[in-house]
């Protein structure tokens, strides 16, 4: 496992690649419980952190001119 | 009309067969020279690539012809009239074809001098269009061979599109339909897109250079993650600009994938072709990039629950595990108990075989001598000694009368 980022920093590749290493500990009967729990607690925590960048921001304009001499 | 016509033909022939010393004035020169014009070259055809367009509101369309031979640039100034333009359009359309700069025509028509601005002019009459869709397709052909010969054709749709793109460049014409079309799906879909737009000419003189001028300055902004290039629809001829070779060019050349969404149903661009993502239209593009958006979002969501499953199961496994135990316990318990209630009965039982009590309830008895001590022997007794039998529930006391040695060494002495 990746250690943990500044979640806001994180990119989206790695939350993805770190939720699926979740999923595979998790798939693993020998867990405990108290690692499960940590380990819920955290793909939670990722899940939050992509879903609210994509959706929190409205919609968000900026312009940009072309150079004089290319108009 | 405010145009020279036939109808001065009867005076130019005289001016120009009579015999005068006299100047002539700039009428008489003009009308004269038209005479020529008309007689030598009425409805000749003529090929070139049309130049700038102006489409006054009067309906006439003017536009340069050009034959540029490395820099040798040659221009007829032509004038549309609008009747003509009228008539010739059911033909253009059936075409899909329009007079738009950057196209090459072969159009039908007769020279002459506008006598109020002296200009030397070309009045159309007609137009081949085969000849510039023929063109147009050569062209694209060769553009294609070109792309293809230095690696740019596949270019752009190799690099690599973000999981996540959510900072868009715009290249289209503000306030079109087909901007507001493809910013529509973009808020429909409330996923928070950072739009960085960069307003150009789509069609026209210059279009090209100012498409290609955009797509590499949004390549330019480090946030931009993908590039879109939008238009709406138009015939094969106003989406010249999205066959030219620059824009091709630039969309090969620009490190983040370009999704076109220039509107037509029959053919695809060039810039359709080298670019990463192609889409019918402005909205087909917008509906492209939330697609992506969304699937990651569907992967996350279906990460979680996913999640949410293994945890249920987890738990309810443990809770399973957790009556097993309790179930086992129980069991083990009722089980060492018995046995261990059944040890101590048979100790007990074991124990019990040594009382000397339970011994005499058998019929076993002690025999005391009158000192008290235990008779262990025939040997102990003489005739006339007194005994004492202690047997479960007392005492028998006797005197011996006799006594008989067994043959065998038995230890016990028996009385009744």
């Amino acid at each position: 496992m990746p250690r943990k980022k500044d979640d806001n920093n994180i990119g989206y590749e790695d939350a993805v690649t770190e939720l699926e290493e979740i999923l595979d500990a998790l798939s693993d009967d020998d867990i405990n419980v108290d690692e499960l729990a940590e380990r819920v607690k955290r793909a939670t925590e990722l899940v939050k952190v992509c879903r609210d960048r994509i959706a929190a921001a409205r919609l968000e304009v900026k312009e940009i001119q072309l150079p004089e001499e290319s108009r | 009309m405010t145009d020279f016509d036939d109808t001065i033909d009867d005076t130019a022939d005289h001016t120009v067969d009579g015999i005068t010393d006299a100047a002539k004035s700039v009428s008489e020169l003009i009308n004269a020279i038209n005479v020529v014009l008309h007689r030598e070259f009425r409805d000749v055809w003529v090929y070139g690539e049309v130049g700038k367009v102006s489409q006054p509101s009067s309906g006439h369309v003017y536009f340069d012809l050009v034959e540029d031979n490395d820099g040798d640039r040659q221009v007829l100034s032509v004038k549309l009239w609008r009747g003509v333009r009228q008539r010739l359009t059911p033909k253009m359309q059936q075409h899909d074809m329009n007079i738009v700069s950057g196209i090459k025509v072969r159009i039908r028509g007769t020279p002459d001098v506008y006598g109020a601005t002296g200009q030397f002019g070309f009045k159309m009459s007609d137009i081949d269009p085969r000849f510039t869709l023929g063109d147009l397709a050569a062209q694209r052909d060769e553009i294609v061979a070109r792309l293809k010969k230095d690696g740019l054709y596949e270019r752009n749709r190799r690099t690599a599109l973000p999981l996540v793109p959510l900072s868009i460049g715009v290249v289209t014409s503000k306030g079109s339909a087909a901007h507001a079309d493809f910013m529509k799906t973009l808020e429909e879909s409330e996923i928070g897109f950072t739009v960085t737009l960069c307003d150009v000419r789509v069609q026209g003189e210059g279009a090209a250079e100012q498409v290609a001028a955009a797509i590499a300055l949004l390549d330019a902004q480090p946030h931009v993650e993908l590039v879109a290039v939008i238009r709406g629809g138009g015939s094969r001829t106003d989406l010249a600009t999205f066959d030219n070779e620059m824009v091709a060019r630039a969309i090969a050349a620009c490190a983040k994938p370009v999704f076109t969404g220039i509107g037509h149903d029959v053919d695809t661009s060039i810039a359709d072709e080298v670019a990463f993502s192609w889409n019918k239209t402005p909205t087909a593009c917008a509906v492209a990039i939330v697609e992506r958006v969304s699937e990651f979002v569907r992967q996350v969501d279906g990460a979680a629950q996913r999640i949410a499953t293994v945890v249920l199961a987890a738990l309810a496994n443990s809770e399973r595990r957790i009556a097993n135990a309790v179930g086992r316990l129980r069991t083990l318990r009722t089980t060492a108990l018995e046995a261990a209630k059944s040890r101590i009965d048979l100790m007990a039982s074991e124990i019990s075989g040594f009382d000397p009590v339970v011994l005499m309830r058998r019929g076993w008895s002690i025999t005391y001598n009158a000192e008290g001590k235990v008779v262990k022997s025939v040997r102990q007794a003489t005739q006339g000694d007194d005994l004492t039998v202690r047997v479960a529930d007392g005492s028998i006391r006797g005197t011996v009368v006799g006594t008989t040695r067994s043959p065998s060494n038995e230890q016990k002495t028996k009385e009744k």
